[in-house]
């Protein structure tokens, strides 16, 4: 794939974390609420510097919990608001991550990933949290996930992500890592696309509201801002369509039902996945974020020895990418799961989905991986 | 004025609870403070506190989690504070529980003095959960959780706020006449506002701790508790910048036109260059991937310091690539250049000097001292460069010899980079004989 189309090229050297920062700005952010840590502090400052001349506001906080607190209730008043952090400080946010759902407010958290558990290495890039990040709700409801693989994706994956929390009206991460976060590349900026995200549906302005009235289970409900003409009722309690707190009412567990429903029928239009089938290929490898990059130059050079192998780099990973991997299956006898992390962490939730084919796993901790180690399971 | 609070159904707190005496100084405050109803908001905390909302049927009401409603409420009056015609005024209702676990919320938001009103009912101890003792449960006083009394002195709410530049804090008992008159001044100022209400929870406080509607006044007399307004301050300038209302920015600066003609490359190439912090290791790594920019190349360019940024080693690993860079890591280097020992041990560290990950071609300064058994090449980069240069002189010399892009390419790098500094770059590439004017003849490499 050439780096520069012939026309209009215009290339930038930028890191991933600038390119989340101009993507959101892109995507209309208009609220940006910031704690320092690495790997995602340049988000933070690019913001604090940018966001006022777009019109929004950023501010810092003391800790994590009031980052996005922050940005929460800056959604409530209808905002479109982001916060971006690494694991430590999304472990700090997880109950704050579970009142947006359950209060249907969109926002967007970047998770940029460093080596963990505990403070880890806070300069060693990993994709240990994509778990994590994704079963972090009591009663594991649908956390939608994104995941760039280079610096151009992450200005397009946070488009993406503004356009699925305000569609769903949910918390949306970005879950990025170290080395995309970090590592400075060539972007031709000259060839990205324009922007558009819609807003989320505004309740109608004639008619009496209720703050979570659905018709059907997978409805989004109206949106009326806090501080707008139509009164609004919030609650992290189990609430009934009124907001009224009540906790085993079958209303109420209708609303509760309606917080997985209305992403899981909408599931299949989240997916974002690039793949790459070459002919003759009985050998799928699978693969996010940065270690998507070692699996392009594994396949590459394969495929120069003869070894023709289809490539999958998923850019969602949660919902699952049920329809990307039926369009990838098809004459694939062997799928190659490549994530940095001790035991596959991914490949866990995928391996339910690989019925009927061998699944191997390539893993480590502690560096990126490397082509070698691909090539060398790919060919076992 | 109508009256924001319903009781039509009664009131959902025990017989006797200070509650309903603060909602009524609250309906009041709201009522003379003049706020658009639709401009209010209720954020309430968890506990008997968050059971107001139901009461208040035609305001905003946000229940938040426990201990973040002035969290939320900041976001929310940041966001929205410039809104429409009036001022968002949330109004933070939130217990002594509540303040104890949120207590940096209401710091910060005091800080920022941020349009926020927060309404303390301190009766004590936490209800919902069962009288346990709290932050500002006074030094003695039984409670479930304390049965031989109280072993820590309490917050002192207003002290702590007061040292975080709060503007306006205030104490009065529930009922009391002033609890309505201290909160409508604290919703009317146009910032931060914190008004702690002291009652009496019979449930607990009163049937654990022996609390009484005469003891609360004790507190506040005898036990040296000052009331009335304790802060006052003119408000601050905006919390947070703001912009002046011009068209926004492009999101991008002009970025370079690439010359694909003038890349010699057929494969991808990589550099390592390591050296001090502090000798623009870095920077002179980035020169040379923005002049492969302009030459078409895909380039990526990691880097790596220790935590501290200012001392130790400085490593940057440069891929430059015909196609978009696929793997950014390293695979046995065209190039590997040290300018300091601490870059040396860099190099030695990643296996770069001997070894089958040994670059193909390692330079170091001729002051340092590599292991016998790598190949490498030493060169007086300190000397005709100067420390701070040496990087990038080794680094223009070396990308030079292996002609890796047309030589053009540099000042297209050099115009990319602010003006103080071209002049001291192109000294350098003076220095180190490369001539970016006169192309040479094509060649491939790689
Ligand atoms: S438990 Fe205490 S605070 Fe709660 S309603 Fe009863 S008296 Fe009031």
């Amino acid at each position: 794939m050439p780096v520069t189309s012939p026309k209009a090229s215009r290339v930038v050297l930028t890191a991933g974390n600038a390119m989340i920062a101009r993507g959101a700005l892109a995507a209309g952010c208009n609220f940006f609420s910031g704690y320092p840590i690495t790997p995602a502090s340049e988000i933070y400052a690019e913001l604090m510097r940018a966001l006022p001349d777009h019109g929004g506001v950023a501010v810092g906080a003391p800790d994590e919990i009031s980052a996005l607190s922050y940005a929460v209730g800056a959604s409530l008043a209808g905002a479109r608001s982001m916060t971006a952090t690494s694991g430590p400080g999304w472990a700090l946010m997880i109950e704050t991550v579970q009142y947006a759902l359950m209060t249907e407010t969109p926002v967007v958290i970047v998770v940029s990933q460093r080596l963990g558990p505990a403070t880890g290495g806070a300069t060693q890039g990993a994709q240990g949290d994509v778990l994590l990040v994704a079963h972090a709700t009591s009663g594991g409801y649908p956390i939608p996930v994104l995941s760039p693989v280079d610096a151009r994706d992450c200005f397009e994956l946070t488009v993406e992500a503004f356009r699925q929390a305000e569609l769903l009206r949910t918390p949306v991460v970005l879950l990025t890592d170290k080395e995309t976060s970090k590592t400075l590349e060539t972007v031709d900026v000259g060839t990205l696309e324009a922007a558009t995200v819609m807003p989320r549906r505004p309740a109608a302005t004639d008619a009496a509201f209720v703050p979570y009235e659905i018709e059907t289970l997978e409805d989004v409900p109206a949106f009326a801002p806090v501080g707008g003409r139509h009164k609004v009722t919030a609650t992290g309690s189990a609430h009934d369509a009124d907001g009224r707190l009540k906790k085993n009412d079958p209303s109420t567990l209708r609303q509760l039902r309606h917080l997985a429903a209305k992403v899981e029928a909408r599931a299949e239009d989240l997916e974002c996945a690039r793949r790459d089938h070459p002919p003759g290929a009985r050998t799928l490898l699978v693969s996010y974020g940065i270690t998507a990059r070692a699996c392009r130059q594994a396949a590459t050079e394969l495929q120069a020895d003869g070894h023709p192998v289809a490539l999958l780099e998923l850019l969602s990973l949660f919902p699952l990418p049920r329809r990307t991997l039926r369009e990838a299956l098809p004459g694939i006898e062997r799928v190659v799961v490549a994530e940095e992390n001790a035991d596959g962490l991914y490949a866990r939730e995928l391996k339910p989905l690989l019925d009927g084919v061998e699944v191997r796993q390539v893993n480590g901790i502690g560096a990126m991986l490397t082509p070698a180690q691909i090539r060398e399971v790919v060919s076992a | 004025m109508t009256a924001y609070l319903d009781t039509t159904n009664g009131q959902p707190y025990c017989k006797g609870c200070g509650h309903p005496h603060v909602l009524d100084a609250l309906d009041h405050a709201l009522q003379a403070a003049g706020v658009p109803p639709h401009r209010i908001a209720l954020v309430t905390d968890i506990g008997c506190v968050g059971l107001a909302d139901a009461q208040f049927p035609t305001l905003h009401t946000v229940h938040s989690l426990h201990g973040r409603a002035a969290a939320l409420a900041t976001g929310m009056q940041l966001a929205a504070g410039t809104d429409g015609d009036e001022p968002l005024k949330p109004v933070v209702l939130v217990g002594d529980g509540g303040s104890t676990i949120g207590l940096l919320h209401l710091v910060h938001a005091a800080q920022l003095d941020v349009d926020v009103t927060v309404l303390v009912h301190n009766n004590l101890i936490y209800g919902m959960t069962g009288g346990q003792h709290s932050g500002l449960t006074p030094h003695g006083f039984r409670t479930t959780t304390t049965p031989d009394g109280c072993l820590t002195p309490p917050l002192d709410l207003g002290r702590v706020l007061a040292g975080a530049g709060c503007g306006y804090f205030a104490r009065a008992r529930a009922p009391s006449n002033e609890l309505g008159e201290l909160l409508a001044e604290g919703i009317r100022r146009p910032g931060f506002a914190c008004v702690e209400a002291l009652e009496l929870c019979p449930t607990f406080a009163a049937r654990i701790g022996g609390m009484t509607g005469k003891g609360l006044r004790e507190m506040t007399s005898e036990g040296g508790l000052a009331m009335g307004v304790l802060e006052r301050r003119e408000p601050r300038a905006g919390p947070v910048r703001r912009g002046n209302g011009d068209p926004a920015p492009a999101l991008f600066g002009a970025g370079i036109a690439p010359e694909p003609t003038w890349s010699r490359l057929q494969r991808p190439v990589q550099l390592v260059v390591a050296g001090r912090a502090g000798e623009r290791v870095q920077s002179a790594a980035k020169l040379a991937a923005v002049a492969g920019a302009a030459a078409g190349l895909g380039a990526t360019l990691r880097t790596d310091n220790p935590v501290t940024q200012g001392r130790g080693f400085s490593v940057a690993e440069l891929t430059l690539s015909p196609e978009a860079v696929r793997y950014t890591g390293l695979d046995r280097p065209d190039i590997a250049i040290a300018t300091a020992p601490e870059g040396l041990a860099q190099l030695a560290q990643r296996g770069l000097l001997a070894g089958p990950l040994a670059a193909h071609r390692i330079v170091c300064d001729e002051s340092l001292e590599p292991p016998a058994e790598a190949h490498v090449e030493r060169a007086p980069l300190r000397k005709r460069h100067g420390g701070a240069a040496a990087a990038l002189g080794a680094v223009l010399e070396a990308v030079d010899a292996a002609g890796w892009f047309d030589p053009r390419a540099w000042e297209v790098a050099i115009q990319a980079r602010p003006e103080a500094q071209r002049a001291s770059v192109r000294r350098t590439l003076a220095k180190a004989g490369v001539s970016v004017r006169a192309a040479r003849g094509r060649r491939s490499c790689g």
